[in-house]
This record gives C-alpha cells, structure tokens and sequence, in this order.
C-alpha cells in the first residue's frame, strides 16, 4: 500500500472527527480494525469487526436487529467516491467502489464532462446541500460526516439523519412503489430480508441531490439497491448498487462500513437556519470569472 | 496584531510538502482542525489566497456543519471585522467542548484561506493561542466535567 | 360448595379478563370501560401510523377573525388566551404585525415543538419499546422521543428540542427542553425564550384519534404556565408520507436554484 494512501486513512480519521462524535484514526483498510465510532472515553462495547464483539443482535422474530446509532467509516467518499489523492481544500478519500473491480465510476462521455464543470468554483452552488436541502439523497446520507439512527420494527426501518432528513423503509411485500410521477428527494424505498440482509429497493428519485461535493452524478432514471448485512452486535457492512442508465454505462456498487455507539445520541444539524456560505458561493458565481478547474 | 499573509502548512496536500512514511511524520502534515462542510471548500475558498491573522474574539456562532468565529484584527491601525469557518459545532460538542471555553476577547491566531468573493472571510486551517497551543486541541476536552 | 366455586371461578376469570395484555401489535387489551385502542407488544398503546391536525392553529393558537391570506380561528388554548407578560404581549403583537417578513416558519426554518405537530403536514410515528420517532413530511424534519429512562442533553439549544418521554398508564408523557428562542408557536407571532419547557401529552381516545395537550412553561415570557389541546387524526387515504422540501421549493420558486435539464426529473 503507497504511503499516500496510508496518510490519506490517517487524515480521513482525524477529518471524520470534526462533524462526527470523536473517531479514532483508522489505522488498516476498512474491514479490518477500523475502530471508528464511540464518544470520549470508554471503548465498551465499540465494534471493531473482530471476533471479539458481540453477535448480531435479533429481534424476537429472529431477524437481525440492526437498532442504533452508527457513524459511517466514509474514507472521503463526500469528497469523491474513487480514490482520490487531496489538495488543499478538498480531503483525500480511499475509494468505496467495489465494483467495477478498478474502482472507476463508469461515467457516460457527457457526465465527464459535466463532472469536470461541476468541480469549477462557480458551480459549487448547483450542489443542493450547499443550499443546505438536507434531504441528501441515496445513498449520501450514509457517507457525509455525520451520524445517524435506526429505528426497527418487524414491518418498518426509519434511519433519521443527524443532518436533518429521513427515509422510511417498509418491509412490506406486497409494498408497490409509488406511481411514476411523484418523485422525492430520498425516493420511494421497500424493503425485505434475504437471510440476515436487509434488501432495500429504491426508485422515484427526483434527479436533484449530488452523490457528494465533488459533484458526482445521478439523475431521475436512478435506481438503487442496498444490502444491509450485520456483521456483529455493532458493526453493518453496507452496499449499495447504483443503476442510472442516463450517467452511468453499467451499474455500480459501493460499499461502507457503519459502527454503532451504544452509548451515542442523536444532536441536530439546523444548516439552513444559520447559512452563510451560500451567499459567498453565490458570489462567485455571479461573478463568473474564468476559474480554473481546481 | 497585524494581518500577516503566509503560506500556511497544507492540510490535505500528501506527496510533496509532507514526507510520508511513520505515522509520526504523518501527524505533522496534520496542521488544523479539520473543517467538514456541507458544501465543496474549493467553490467557496481560494487556495491561492492564503491568510494568517490575529485578532481578539467576538463571538463563536455555534453551528453546523460548520461553526464560525468572529475576530476582531487590527489591519494598520483600523480595526476589521473577520469571520473564519471552522469544524462542527456537534463535533466540538461531543469532545467536551462547550460555548463558555472561548469567551470573547480571546487572542487566537488564524491560519487560512480567504473567500474567493473577497470578503473578510476565510476558512480556518490552523487556529492556536499566541502561545502555539491549538484551539480546541485533542480529541476530548480535558478541563470537561461535564457528562457527555 | 357449588356457589362458593362459582364466585371464585368467576372472580378469576375476571382477573385473568382484567390484567391480560395484548400480545400482538393489533389486539386490543380490553379495560372496563375503556375504547379498544391497538398495543404495542408490551402492551403500551400503539401511536404507529400517519398522523395529520384539522384545524387551523398553524395560523393562530387564540381566537382570531380572518386576516389576509389567514383564516379565521378558534383558540386551542385553555382559558382562550396566552397568559403573557407585558412586555412580551407588546413584542408578540409587533411580531403578528411583521409576520410575513419576521415569522421564521415562513422562511423554512424549522418549526419547533409544539408547532410542528399542528402544521398542515401528515407525519408518521414509528414506535418501539425505547423510542418513539415522528418523520414529518415538512422539509424531512424528524423527533426522536425517548422513552428509555434517559435524560436530555445539557448545555446546548436545539431548534427542535430535547424530548424524553414516558407512560403515565395509557398516556406518553413527553418533555420537551433544550428549545432555543428562534421559533414561534405559529403564523402570529406567539413566541417564547430559550428557558420554554413543553410537557406532551398523548392518548389514544380511539383506534384513529389522538388527544394531543401541550403545556408550555416559560417564566421570561408568560405569568403562569398555559396549555393547549386538540385531537390529531389517523390519515388513511396515504399508506406513506410524502416530501415538502421548503428551501428547494422556495429557491426553485424565485429563480435561485436552477433546473438542471438533464438530470432533474422533467416538471
């Protein structure tokens, strides 16, 4: 492993630490010992992926028990999905790609280009979560820095965000999505167990959220599925497989690890109500200068 | 107190200004406290516009995804209103920090980037005590007695 | 012998008829005298479903004739009036007289508690054992309640609040702390400060309506503790909320966030 990638896991740990309650530096790739989540003082009870943690909770039916507070181990992924090296202001990310196996987003000719566009100053104020529109879209709100809680029933998950948005999954199979017409923010989701998997299938997206900062590309024609798969009483190893037939020219598949604090609480993230960046970014885009891809 | 423009230690940047290898030198690449937004940094802050100021606290806005602080500097014998963006005020919340740990009137010296609009605003890289000590420093706040 | 029997008998049968819970998410325990109101596993009742008010207190919790673009409106609250100081009843007319430039609701802030329970938005409760969660369909706004036994946060102000809850019987009792002082209680500007304190109250009055009270104490603004209450009604013509993003609405509106052609669905 070079040793840029070995710095930039250290400074996606600290960078985590910032919005997130308090993160370890992971010190080995995700998966393996990556000891993030859990507040101050008092390891009890943080999973780490290792035999050592406790088993997968169940509900009285059975099913995993996936209830809590997790923070994500998001290695930069709002600042890029694909390993990326970082410059001044953008941090570095690792990669959460697992398929395509080299990593790469199969961008369509016309998304690279509108990719390159979105990533000049100016357009920084097209991303909706600089007009703090919470709402992050799928599957973003699983990789900003910033944590979030599961609630289960056996008919229906609820993840609210700490960034102030929510989806609901019901676990209903006789659940229809919602007609064509009607398209939201966080889409329309349903959900089902294969084994110890939580499936969720997700459609009617409106087109409008980013993937991250850097400006990564959905549009309406978006569908996802994400896999839930509990690894212990504490540790979700999540993926999710992206299909945007207008982006993209195969489906993709990301993968993220969630740890959950026992002892974690939800806090709030009021952005729109004290929002200063926007006019800044608005600024520049006003003024429309030549600048520079950075 | 004078506004002071510098090149500030990098944070992000790996390969050539921070030898890489133990983590021990990794560390010292590390500069600041990091700064997570809601929104791309290069949109808003210019990398070529790097900024080092002191000035005494006027106010910290407690907010997220990020918080600010209010510095009053004295440029030249005229006294200048800046706002630096610095880490999540939950963050610094579930580390022990709290408002009443940085009163107003504090000295702190800032190390940055300035708003590409050319405003008094910058985002804060580095921001320490005349002293060299870091605001907000470590992963926990020591002086907490506070639960949680 | 016989008749002696028969009395136990029968006193046992009551007490088994009495004291049994509901041991699924739909049955209804029966208590002499009560409505059938679905339970929970543990027995506690069940506020599971979508949620909507019929009434108009969004725009004003008293007594108010019609105003522009503002309904007619018969008070919520207990003794019909807001028990403030005189200062405060001089600032909340000033606010009512400002309000479509000054009322932070109108400029897609967040509600607080109680008032995001009584805008005319359908929310949905999802319930456990340790929390209650309220999803609004307004700007994706969420309410986590605890029942857990724990106690809120200190030293820091939410939007919208801190809420620890339990069960008084068949009541969840919720209180509501940590408020800041940037929310009305509605569109006429009825404020309070950040030392407010909101005691909920919810009972099921039957399968399909809640009876919703909200007691606000606030000592910088009122002279006495006040109390509203108004009944919240099952919504089944929608098996799922929807979405009202109130910033990208707004933006789209005037111009500021622009359409995207390619990506964004097509109006």
């Amino acid at each position: 492993m070079s040793a840029r990638v070995i710095l930039g896991v250290v400074l996606a740990g600290v960078l985590a630490a910032g919005e997130a309650s308090a993160q370890g530096a992971p010190t080995a790739p995700q998966g393996r010992g990556a000891g993030a989540g859990g507040q101050g003082a008092g390891a009890a009870g943080r999973g780490r992926g290792t035999a050592a943690a406790p088993p997968v909770r169940r509900m009285p039916d059975g099913k995993p028990d996936l209830s809590g507070f997790y923070d994500s181990v998001h290695r930069g992924a709002n600042y890029g999905i694909e390993e990326h090296a970082g410059s001044t202001l953008t941090p570095p990310g690792q990669g959460i790609v697992v398929d395509p196996p080299d990593g790469k987003l199969p961008l369509q000719e016309w998304a690279k280009e509108e990719l390159k566009s979105r990533q000049t100053p100016a357009r920084g104020y097209d991303d909706p979560t600089a007009h703090c529109i919470m709402a992050a879209g799928v599957p973003r709100g699983f990789y900003v820095p910033s944590p979030f809680f599961i609630m289960q029933t056996p008919t229906h998950i609820v993840v609210l965000f700490e960034r102030m948005a929510w989806r609901h999954i019901p676990l209903d199979p006789k659940r229809k999505h919602l007609p064509d017409s009607i398209r939201l923010w966080q889409g329309d989701s349903v959900g089902h167990w294969e084994g110890d998997t939580l499936v969720v299938n997700s459609q009617n997206f409106n087109g409008k959220p980013w993937l991250n900062e850097v400006g990564e590309i959905t549009s309406h024609a978006l569908t996802v599925v994400e896999r839930f798969t509990p690894v212990n009483a504490n540790t979700i190893m999540y993926r999710a497989t992206l299909t945007d037939p207008i982006v993209y020219t195969r489906p993709f598949t990301i993968e993220v690890q969630f740890n959950r604090d026992p002892n974690g609480e939800m806090l709030e993230v009021a952005c729109h109500e004290d929002n200063q960046d926007l006019q800044h970014m608005k600024d520049v885009k006003d003024a429309g200068t030549g600048l520079e891809k950075k | 107190m004078t506004v002071n423009s510098q090149i500030p230690t990098p944070r992000f940047q790996t390969a050539r200004r921070c030898t890489i290898g133990a983590a021990a030198l990794a560390v010292l690449c590390l500069a600041a406290a990091p700064v997570l937004a809601h929104h791309s940094f290069a949109a808003e802050f210019d990398e070529n516009k790097p900024i080092k100021l002191s000035g005494k606290v006027v106010e910290m806005r407690w907010s997220n995804p990020h918080a600010w602080i209010y510095l009053d500097v004295n440029n030249n014998g005229k006294t200048e209103r800046w706002a630096f963006e610095t880490g999540a005020a939950n963050g610094l919340f579930r580390r022990g920090w709290r408002k009443e740990d940085l009163p107003a009137g504090t000295v702190l010296v800032i190390q940055g980037w300035q708003a590409r609009n050319g405003t008094n605003t910058a985002n804060a890289g580095s921001i320490t005590f005349p002293d060299g000590r870091r605001l907000f420093a470590g992963s926990s706040n020591p002086n907490a007695e506070r639960d949680k | 012998m016989t008749k002696r029997v028969g009395t136990v008998a029968l006193v046992l049968a009551a007490a088994v008829w009495l004291g049994a819970p509901g041991l699924t998410g739909g049955a209804a325990a029966q208590t002499a005298g009560a409505k059938q109101i679905p339970r929970m596993p543990d027995g506690r009742p069940n506020l599971q479903g979508i949620w909507q008010v019929r009434n108009r207190a969004a725009y004003n919790l008293e007594d108010h004739h019609a105003r522009y673009r503002m309904p007619a409106t018969l008070s919520v609250v207990d003794g019909g009036k807001i028990p403030y100081q005189e200062w405060a009843l001089k600032k909340r007319d000033e606010n009512f007289a400002n309000r479509y430039k000054d009322d932070p609701f109108g400029k897609c802030y967040m509600p607080g508690v109680p008032r995001i329970m009584y805008i005319d938005f359908p929310f949905q409760v999802v319930q456990s054992s340790t929390h209650v969660a309220m999803t609004f369909e307004w700007t994706n706004v969420h309410r986590l309640i605890y029942t857990n036994g724990s106690k809120p946060v200190q030293g820091i102000e939410f939007w919208m609040g801190d809420s620890r809850g339990r069960w008084e019987g068949d009541t969840l009792v919720v209180e509501v702390t940590n408020h800041n002082d940037k929310t009305w209680f509605d569109m006429s500007g009825n404020f309070h400060s950040n030392g407010l304190k909101v005691t909920e109250r919810y009972s099921l009055m039957d399968a399909d309506t809640i009876r919703y009270e909200a007691t606000m104490e606030d000592p910088k603004v009122f002279t006495r503790p006040w109390k509203i209450s108004m009944p919240i009604y099952r919504v089944k013509d929608m098996d799922r909320i929807l979405e009202y993003q109130c910033v990208a609405e707004s933006e789209e509106a005037d111009g500021t966030f622009h359409r995207e052609p390619r990506t964004w669905y097509p109006r």
